[in-house]
């Protein structure tokens, strides 16, 4: 009775609608943050609630930016070039061991898979002072590299990549042998290409992970220079009095680059990718 | 392909030499003849332009001396302490809470006083620096010893909220609270509600964070003539009735008495500066430069001097501190005092911003110039309660803070959250 | 036999794939990790000496209420929460490669962004949702007439928490099923229309079939992330009302570093983390992953 083009239309706006108002949904606390950022601190919380500020404080961002001896462009680098680092790290060896443990039939697999993967099972708390002490031995606080180095490492991203390389059919693999491909051109010419898309999501996730990462840094960085933007945020919660909107005006900020890299990063999650991989 | 990996390859040799020389540039700086010392802070606005300048004031008049002052959130500044400490990092000064330094004493990481750097021969001589008792109330003392200098030395008024009183008929020059009973009758006029929800509480605490429920019901304890000054006056005292009728005064204001609603906010500072509150027990002389951050103005509130029980002993709020400290792995210990008694040596700066440094070469008008009704604060300070020092402070401090929290939303009697608590303070004692 | 040999050898490549990995993890998680089981046989206060104690710690733990009142909140908040979050990032991921919607990018976003958010700003949004006269409060009370106490009752806000880790992570996962479900060949669905198969038919007989690894990774890590839930409830609740949400791992920070008990919270973490060794080898046995 009705078309198919009528149905595919009302299936088309029902869903539009439903995922938009979800959408909205989602990110309306985040709409709320931006606002308040830009009101006085007064407004913030107050009653009855408002959403939009009767007063807007644009000196809330300048004050922010401008605190005492804060040097906010160097915490932003910092923040920057250590995801940056932490990042390539973890997929780096995440894509590697991934590969390994999904492609490859060796004695104690299993068993060490599972051990690689018991490190996110104990909580980080438990750990933090053992490793402190590890990193001061090796020289490596208030530096990059104990930012890096412990911020790469991350059991989630090996489990992650190691799930996807089952995708991989071992028909092709067993082809390219017979080939007389070796296994690292394997590796490099039909694996890597197919943990694109997982890798991508591994970018994301892992790098909003060191980005937000705050209990780390805290203990290791003493040198105010070596800050992250975490950092900065936690201390505006004065002892007596917590400036609400510079607060939200750095959280603000410190989110957008990570949004960015998402949305440019999540054209691959929209496309499809075939991964049928033989060459026709 | 093999260009994209030569690429990777060349990036991370990159990526490693600047870590390296990163890394390995701090070192280089570290074997100049100067004399480094790294102080540990809390951050409190407006304090913090002041306490840089003191550094950068201290390394002008002796520029062989460097002075790294590091900024901490006050919730964090603990561990952060305690973690350079066991890690060997930099640390040679640093400034707690008197709520937190029995720790430090006890666990002999702090130096004794060094009367030396002082330009004096004796420790009581660099004592009587500072007010009587100021150490000690700000804790920097412990079994016998000296070993904190103080920054701030605060106490607990009551503050209550002037307009909201004339709202409810009441008169502010003869019906501020003088006992619990009254308190209550006061706020109880002061309650207001909407619609079935609280928009207006006669009372509020931050009931979230037990130290605040803790301050109190130490107050309360102590007018009651119970010791909780002591860890063994305070585990004695859950046996008297004295202690379940005090705990019983705090809990009522949010079960039968109504004046306290905890959804209403969390943090009664902010309450109160917003008008959502009538009235609270935790606020400083520093209150005042805080409430000037928010919408009620200073003629609409006064500070006034704790309720007492009727006939309870005469204790006001809680006598608390700030002490700056030098630590046993400093490198060079006689700077770290110099640096320290600089540092400490400007309370007429402070004291604008409502912080009170008990030092004598305070000029005492300063501060009731600064301080508005310096009067009530004054009268507290002297009969106020000193805090409870012991080493296990923030257990006991959450087991207490529990026993309000069990009979508040749990419903469970006053007299059987005693018992648990008993039960709980029995157990971190062992 | 040269060709056992051959294919032995051949695997064992992998060994070398695993190996930078396997060296990392051993000086920098493996080994501080033992260092913290080690703990859990001493009293260490941080700057005094460690006592050994034996078992002195596991034994005070099962015998104390708020150990066991933990462990219950962690197990309650863990399971819903999974459940819920495993279904609706499930459904929107469906929703979000649909073939029929547009501005996927932004949409994806949108559902992503709580995940990039730092918890302290979101403590800060969520207590203007949650407050008396906030804004849940506010609708509850114009379309319900009635009020949630949503942050004051033992016995909602564990409900209030779920909801804000739903809204916070459900992103995450769902990025992961879209990862998974971009890997499923469109030749398979094509075939399946083909032959006259229903949207429900192609989800049951191949969406599902060929989600099999990513599921198990989000089931997996999702309960691995969950159970180890912590600055939430530091930052939203303290743990409060009355421990109702005092979850494991907030109760291990307290335990070191507010009451300095680092053998007992050592002691802690080694239960914490055999339960999950547990429910995770289970898991994987059961759902074996592999090549399909």
């Amino acid at each position: 009775m009705v078309s198919y083009r009528t149905r595919t239309m009302i299936k088309k706006a029902i869903l539009h609608t439903v995922i938009i108002v979800i959408g909205l949904i989602f990110i309306f606390p985040f709409i709320w943050m931006v606002l308040s950022s830009f009101k006085l601190n007064k407004d913030v919380l107050a009653i009855p609630i408002r959403f939009f500020p009767p007063v807007w404080n644009f000196e809330s961002y300048y004050n922010a930016f401008h605190y005492s001896d804060y040097d906010f462009p160097r915490y932003f680098f910092n923040s920057v070039f250590v995801t940056m680092f932490a990042v390539l790290l973890c997929v780096f060896l995440s894509v590697t061991s991934g590969y390994g443990f999904a492609k490859y039939k060796f004695k104690g697999n299993n068993l060490l898979f599972t051990i690689v993967l018991a490190t996110i099972m104990i909580p980080f708390q438990a750990i933090i002072v053992p490793l402190f002490i590890l990193v001061r031995k090796f020289g490596m606080q208030d530096s990059y590299l104990g930012l890096i180095v412990p911020g790469g490492l991350t059991a989630f991203g090996v489990f992650l990549m190691r799930q996807f390389f089952y995708l991989v059919p071992d028909e092709i693999i067993e082809s390219a042998r017979i080939d007389g491909a070796s296994e690292y051109r394997i590796f490099v010419k039909i694996g890597l290409p197919m943990a694109k898309t997982p890798a991508l999501a591994l970018v994301i996730f892992h790098a909003q992970w060191v980005w937000n990462l705050l209990i780390w840094p805290l203990v290791i960085i003493s040198t105010p220079e070596m800050r992250t933007l975490p950092q900065a945020i936690a201390l505006f919660a004065g002892v007596y009095f917590t400036p609400y909107p510079e607060q939200l005006a750095i959280s603000v900020v410190a989110c957008v680059p990570i949004l960015l890299l998402y949305l440019f990063l999540s054209k691959n999650f929209v496309q499809g990718i075939t991964l049928t991989g033989l060459k026709t | 392909m093999k260009k994209a990996s030569l690429f990777r390859v060349l990036l991370l040799l990159l990526a490693s030499v600047f870590l390296v020389t990163a890394g390995g540039q701090k070192e280089g700086a570290a074997k100049e003849e100067k004399i480094r010392i790294v102080h540990f802070h809390h951050t409190q606005p407006p304090f913090d332009e002041i306490h840089l300048n003191a550094a950068k004031s201290f390394m002008t008049k002796y520029p062989n001396v460097e002075v790294k002052f590091l900024m901490y959130a006050d919730a964090d500044l603990p561990t952060k302490i305690r973690t350079a400490l066991v890690a060997g990092s930099e640390i040679d000064t640093f400034n707690i809470g008197s709520f937190q330094s029995t720790w430090f004493m006890e666990n002999r990481l702090v130096e004794e006083i060094m009367p030396s750097a002082f330009g004096k021969q004796t420790v009581q001589e660099v004592i009587d620096m500072w007010e009587k008792d100021a150490i000690k109330k700000t804790g920097g003392f412990y079994e016998g010893k000296y070993y904190g200098l103080p920054s701030e030395m605060s106490n607990y008024a009551a503050w209550i909220n002037i307009a909201h009183m004339r709202e409810a008929g009441l008169n502010p020059e003869t019906d501020i609270p003088k006992t619990w009973g009254d308190f209550v009758d006061a706020a109880k006029k002061m309650t207001k509600d909407e619609g079935g929800v609280r928009v207006r509480n006669g009372f509020a605490i931050n009931i979230k964070a037990s130290v605040f429920p803790f301050l109190i019901l130490h107050s309360l304890m102590e007018q009651k003539g119970l010791d909780w000054g002591t860890e063994d006056g305070l585990f004695a005292s859950l046996d008297t009735k004295e202690v379940v009728e005090a705990l019983t005064t705090f809990t009522n204001w949010a079960t039968k008495d109504n004046i306290f609603d905890p959804g209403l906010f969390d943090n009664e500072r902010e309450g109160f500066g917003n008008g959502l509150c009538s009235t609270f027990l935790t606020g400083g002389a520093w209150y005042w430069g805080v409430l000037d951050e928010y919408t009620v103005p200073r003629e609409d509130v006064t500070p006034f001097r704790y309720p007492r029980y009727k006939d309870g002993k005469d204790i006001g709020g809680v006598v608390y501190g700030y002490s700056s400290f030098v630590t046993k792995q400093a490198r060079n210990k006689e700077w770290a005092w110099k640096w320290l008694d600089h540092f400490l040596s400007r309370p007429e700066l402070d004291i604008v911003h409502g912080n009170y440094q008990p030092r004598k070469t305070l000029d005492p008008t300063l501060a009731d110039k600064y301080i508005p009704n310096n009067d009530v604060f004054g009268y507290e300070r002297q009969h106020g309660a000193i805090i409870l020092a012991s080493t296990k402070f923030n257990e006991i401090q959450d087991a207490v803070g529990e026993a309000v929290n069990r009979v508040v939303f749990r419903g469970i009697s006053n007299e059987e959250s005693i018992r648990i608590l008993k039960k709980e303070v029995k157990s971190i004692s062992e | 036999m040269k060709k056992v040999g051959y294919y032995n050898k051949l695997q064992r490549h992998g060994y070398v794939f695993i190996l930078p990995t396997l060296l990392f993890f051993s000086i920098f998680l493996i080994i501080p990790m033992f260092n913290a089981f080690q703990l859990s046989l001493f009293k260490w206060n941080l700057v005094g000496p460690k006592i050994y104690v034996g078992l002195e710690n596991f034994i005070r733990l099962f015998k104390n209420e708020r150990f066991w009142n933990s462990y219950l909140v962690t197990l309650h908040f863990t399971f819903l929460t999974v459940i819920i979050i495993t279904f609706i990032s499930f459904w929107m991921a469906l929703a979000l490669t649909s073939k029929l919607l547009r501005f996927k990018n932004v949409l994806q976003s949108m559902i992503f962004l709580p995940v990039v958010l730092m918890m302290v700003p979101v403590a800060v949004v969520w207590q203007f949702m949650f407050q008396t006269t906030g804004l849940l409060s506010v609708i509850f009370l114009n379309v319900f007439r009635f009020n949630i106490p949503w942050l004051t009752s033992t016995k909602i806000t564990p409900y209030a928490m779920i909801l804000v880790y739903v809204w916070k992570y459900t992103g995450f996962y769902m990025v992961m099923f879209i990862a998974g479900l971009l890997g499923i060949p469109e030749v398979y669905y094509e075939s399946a229309t083909l032959d006259g198969a229903g949207f429900w038919a192609r989800l049951i007989h191949i969406t599902i079939p060929q989600l099999k690894n990513t599921l198990i990774l989000v089931l997996v890590s999702c309960i691995i992330f969950t159970f180890g839930t912590f600055p939430l409830q530091y930052v939203m609740t303290e743990g409060g009302p009355s421990r109702s949400t005092e979850v494991l791992a907030l109760l291990i920070y307290k335990e070191a570093f507010m009451y300095i008990k680092f053998g007992y919270s050592a002691a802690i973490s080694v239960v914490f983390f055999l339960t999950l060794l547990i429910f995770s080898v289970i898991q994987l046995r059961i759902f074996k992953s592999g090549t399909t």
